[in-house]
């Protein structure tokens, strides 16, 4: 009981394996972050070196520019933009003074608290919300310093202000870049004064995003969009089946196709290296393979749900125990169960995968990727080259979306890429390893399908007991992170979302029941809440149907105590006009969970017509703690709300005799504008800690849709997509 | 047989073979990359240009078909007063998420606008649904087309 | 000229036992589709319904003004619409992605001037009687006489796609050339309109 006590209270999830790590947000130990090693050391990523950097993070040049390294990846949640103002604050300048660039991979840009470098679980803006005030507030210090023993006066004499540093009697100011190289020569304070969170000017206030007037006129470099000169491209034909490999290989007809310069395995499959992407595509449709099957062979969609429902159906290990549910179960008025299944789910980011490595003579590599994890592929790629990671450089990119995709436990892309270019080594030209959706779809590395047997136990009109039982892969199993995210054969994001539920129900016991699989499995955008919430907020209002209870109510009375939660229920009630009924023909449906530090709620409404759901609008309440840039939360809350109805509506990856059935957006549907409701979102602060957003937002959209399409149809939907189900 | 074309509005001289999609000259020979791939079936519109001024999958495009026409990426948007009220609305609109997508939502639009300056929300339903956003941006999407619309009225107005 | 046949259609025999031994037509139908070789007019017509019934063909016939696509006739994907001249809307026209042939590796289909029939030559839910009225009708068909209707059929770049319509769809399966025979027959038969109530399909 004590353990999973614990487990609650760190949250269950991808934090847990990193405790102690790197010490959590709120030190303010200037030495924890960049040691003075580390002062005015010139970057791999930017040309020439700086006239002050005072820190890893950010370049002061004579002529006024102001550059920041970015340690956590842009792949569209805005963090590029949340760094700069969070820096912005304490140097006092304009955000869009600064020009933000991302950092290479380097230990100082390894994240607070998971201790790689990295961008995931929804950390990076209260990670490093700390790390940055400083940043800035250290190069603000310094050019003050400089400043003021320039003008012979004492520093409290001087302040900063847009850029420049001002003497307080106002009779002269100095620019930032006419001070850097003053501020070069001073020492790194020990110690900075951070402002109050009252004297905040930018944190906190809705500012433009520093990548979009380059992203909307295409000049934004993405990983795909990397380019070298000789640069060839490859596209690697990977075994149809998982755990497959090649039998028999005739290269001849690829070969003569027009651009192809040559066809060579590697470990995860074929690769065909041409001279662009058409002729390397062309001539991986002319390859003749022959496959052995491997240990996928045998998948198949059907016969899982068979096997995984037989599992759910008895008992798993138990990982968390409140109170006796078998004996509330037996005492029960009414006992009933439910099955709630979700399938695989590809991430597909809508720029594909690729991955770019220069091979150097010393037998190291210069990478040049769209990466969620540096960390992770900086020593997967030195190990395969078989070097020190000392010389090994990374360059990212601007990710075209990642949802978790590009942070691999396995660095598969990069370690793939690095393959194909050692085959053809000889050639001594850069090659850019690129997937089509084909491979991104067919490739692996999905969500996990889950399914889930919920029971409740109902005693006087009250909900008396609750047993989830989980059945899946574990994303860990056979990772790095085994190690770290197991404990006592429980993967924490296995039940996450699941074993911390605050409800107030007596009785409760959660099981997890976890499966071994050829399929490759990662985590995808909210991870293991985009399963076990879907299977909670279902259930409760199955049950609270049986109490004869409003599920908005029936959630009140369960969470009482739980003010960030009330708080996002109450608030998207009320904005959804809860009270008010529907239009008719209209069902509408609630649902509050709290998932990576950050509480919501969403009000989904949605019609039946022609057998298919169409979703009418979406409210949500978003409680993160302090908010650095109010319209990029809500941005998060939209798109999440957009991304989640893809899966819960119509995307899926399933499997007849071992291969994904699956291979493009034609049936791999994600909703497009004419199928996109509008989605409300309000910001609600009460005060708590920080917490994060753009995962937040995922797990509550499918259960509020199923709860809004039962209250029209009378039909409970318990698997996701809904697809055509309320056809038949 | 070299195709000779326009792009942006120089003529380009093309050696490729004749089915290669008109997106990879774009990005592999031309180095003009702010046009994306995303599927290579034309089921996501990244890769959305103008040829003579309508939108077209680059992807579903072999070159060949390419020869005398007029043909325009992203990257010569803002030479048009429609492209440039486009890029303003989704520039003020925060439109963008990841943004690889944007660049064909952008030409989309454009497209849409050029021919219907005035689109009701159904016009814009049916001229965007070919360009898919797996950050979700559509909410806003929407919203920047009806900005620029209105942006492009008053202009014509205050003339 | 060939000769007539004299039985009775197979088409007609099915409904004439359909309603004999008191089947519900919709029940009754579709009928197998007859053998190869001479057949009159009546029956001609009933092949031919056949073939304008193949999704290669009904695709682009729509009742409403939405295309459909694949062999299981589903719904066109990404909001495609007839728009005001058959060729789409604006900002999704049929030559944003069709070109004048088929592309194999991104397996969109294509010929020359891809585009909706007009919704007067919408087919989807007629019977073979309504589909031969419609057919006939020079203010539903663009105008056209019996003998521009074959050319249409015979030599349309766009109809002889159903024949050679890319991978992953099935073409139309009775050779192009039996087709227009049937035509011929039909035509040369006086054009009749089958009895209502029958529809074939393959």
């Amino acid at each position: 009981m004590s353990r999973h006590d614990d487990a609650r209270r760190e949250g269950l999830s991808r934090r847990a394996f990193l405790r102690g790590a790197a010490g959590s947000g709120g030190g303010l130990v200037l030495a924890l972050w960049f040691g003075p090693r580390l002062v005015a050391r010139p970057f791999s990523s930017v040309e020439g070196a700086a006239e002050f950097a005072p820190n890893a993070f950010l370049r002061i040049d004579g002529d006024g520019g102001v550059t920041l390294l970015a340690k956590h990846d842009e792949m569209g949640q805005g963090i590029h933009t949340g760094l700069a103002i969070v820096v912005a604050e304490e140097l006092e300048i304009d955000v869009a003074a600064i020009d933000v660039v991302p950092a290479p991979s380097g230990p100082a840009y390894r994240h607070s608290l998971y201790g790689v470098q990295g961008t995931g679980g929804s950390t990076s803006t209260w990670t490093s919300f700390d790390q940055m005030r400083q940043a800035g507030a250290v190069a603000r210090t310094m050019l003050v310093a400089a400043a003021a023993a320039e003008w012979g006066v004492d520093a409290a004499e001087c302040s900063a202000r847009d850029g420049k540093v001002v003497r307080r009697d106002g009779s002269a100011e100095r620019s930032y870049g006419s001070l850097a190289a003053a501020a070069a020569a001073r020492p790194v304070p020990a110690e900075v004064a951070l402002k109050d969170r009252s004297e905040f000017r930018r944190i906190g206030r809705s500012t433009p995003r520093v990548d979009s007037p380059a992203k909307v006129r295409g000049t934004a470099v993405f990983s795909l969009d990397q380019r070298r000169p000789g640069m060839l491209v490859a596209m690697v034909e990977r075994p149809p089946t998982f755990g497959g490999s090649v039998k028999k290989l005739d290269p001849d007809a690829a070969l003569r196709v027009p651009g192809v310069r040559r066809v060579v395995e590697v470990e995860s499959g074929v690769a065909v290296v041409a001279d662009g992407f058409w002729a390397a595509k062309k001539g991986r449709e002319a390859l003749v393979v022959e496959w052995n099957g491997g240990l996928g062979a045998s998948i198949d969609t059907a016969r899982l749900r068979r096997e995984y429902t037989r599992l759910a159906e008895r008992p798993g290990r138990v990982v968390r125990s409140d109170g006796d549910f078998e004996a509330a179960a037996a005492d029960a008025d009414e006992l009933f169960e439910a099955i709630y299944e979700v399938p695989f789910q590809a991430h597909a980011p809508m720029e594909p995968l690729s991955c770019m490595v220069e091979l150097k003579a010393d037998g190291g590599a210069h990478v040049v990727t769209g990466s969620q994890f540096l960390g992770i592929d900086h020593p997967a790629a030195a190990a395969a080259l078989g070097v020190d990671p000392s010389r090994v450089t990374f360059e990212n990119s601007f990710l075209g979306g990642g949802f978790g995709r590009r942070a691999n436990p396995k660095a598969d892309f990069t370690v793939e890429a690095i393959r194909v270019a050692q085959a053809v080594a000889d050639l001594g030209v850069p090659v850019k390893t690129v997937w089509t959706r084909e491979d991104d779809l067919k490739g692996g590395w999905y969500r996990p399908m889950f399914v889930n047997g919920v029971a409740g136990a109902v005693k006087d009109g009250k909900l008396v007991g609750w047993r989830h039982r989980i059945v899946g892969q574990s994303i860990a199993v056979g990772t790095a992170f085994e190690g770290a995210m197991l404990e006592d054969g429980v993967d924490s994001t296995s039940v996450e979302g699941a074993a911390d539920m605050p409800h107030g129900v007596p009785n409760l016991r959660v099981e997890l029941s976890t499966v071994s699989l050829a399929v490759p499995v990662q985590w995808w955008r909210s991870v293991g809440h985009s399963n076990t919430a879907f299977a909670k907020e279902c259930f409760l209002d199955e049950c609270a149907e049986r109490v004869g209870k409003d599920g908005y109510e029936f959630r009140r009375e369960l969470l009482r105590g739980h003010g960030r939660l009330l708080a996002v229920l109450d608030r998207a009630a009320e904005e959804a006009g809860w009270t008010d009924p529907p239009p008719a023909g209209v069902g509408r449906g609630i649902s509050v969970h709290e998932s990576f530090k950050g509480f919501a709620a969403h009000v989904v409404e949605a019609s039946v017509e022609d057998g298919r759901p169409r979703v009418r609008r979406i409210v949500c309440a978003i409680d993160c703690g302090l908010v650095v840039n109010p319209d990029q939360v809500v941005s998060q809350m939209q798109g999440a709300a957009i991304f989640a109805l893809s899966s819960a509506l119509s995307s899926e990856i399933t499997f007849t005799d071992g291969r994904v059935d699956q291979g493009n957006f034609d049936d791999f549907p994600i909703v497009r504008l004419h199928e996109a409701p509008p989605v409300d979102v309000h910001i609600v602060d009460t005060g708590g800690e920080m917490g994060g957003i753009g995962e937040v937002g995922v797990p509550g959209v499918a259960p509020a849709l199923c709860a809004a399409l039962h209250q029209v149809t009378g039909r409970r939907i318990r698997r996701l997509p809904v697809g055509d189900q309320l056809r038949s | 047989m070299p195709i000779e074309t326009t792009i942006n509005g120089t003529a380009v001289r093309v050696e490729s073979t004749p089915d290669t999609p008109l997106l990879w000259v774009l990005r592999d020979e031309l180095g003009l990359v702010g046009t994306k791939f995303g599927c290579g079936r034309a089921l996501c519109g990244a890769c959305t240009v103008h040829v003579d001024g309508r939108a077209v999958r680059a992807c579903a495009f072999p070159i060949r078909y390419a020869a005398g026409k007029e043909i325009r990426t992203v990257e010569s948007i803002e030479e048009t007063e429609v492209g440039r009220a486009v890029v303003e609305a989704w520039v003020g609109e925060e439109v963008v998420q990841c943004g690889w997508c944007q660049p064909g939502q952008c030409m989309s639009a454009v497209a849409l606008l050029k021919e219907k300056p005035a689109p009701t929300d159904d016009d814009v339903d049916a001229a965007m649904s070919g360009n898919l956003c797996r950050c979700g941006t559509y909410t806003r999407i929407r919203k920047a087309i009806r900005g620029a619309a209105r942006a492009l009225a008053d202009r014509e107005e205050n003339r | 000229m060939p000769a007539r046949r004299t039985s009775v259609p197979r088409s007609r025999l099915a409904v004439v036992a359909a309603l004999l031994i008191g089947i519900p037509l919709a029940l009754a139908r579709p009928v197998p589709p007859a053998e190869e070789g001479e057949v009159d007019a009546e029956s001609a017509f009933g092949e031919i319904a056949r073939v304008l019934r193949h999704p290669r063909c009904l695709n682009c016939h729509p009742s409403d003004d939405r295309p459909t696509v694949g062999d299981d006739a589903r719904r066109h994907d990404m909001n495609v619409q007839r728009g005001d001249d058959g060729h789409g809307r604006v900002g999704q026209r049929c030559d944003t992605c069709h070109r004048d042939e088929n592309q194999p590796l991104a397996r969109i289909p294509g010929a020359p001037h891809w585009h909706l029939a007009p919704r007067s030559m919408g087919w989807v839910g007629l019977d073979d009687h309504d589909l031969a009225e419609a057919l006939k009708d020079r203010t539903k068909n663009g105008g056209r006489s019996l003998d521009d209707l074959r050319e249409h059929m015979a030599s349309d770049p766009l109809v002889l796609w159903g024949w050679n319509p890319g991978p992953g769809r099935k073409a139309v399966p009775i050779p192009h050339s039996r087709f227009v025979q049937l035509l011929d027959t039909w035509i040369d038969g006086g054009a009749p309109s089958p009895t209502p109530g029958v529809t074939s399909s393959f």
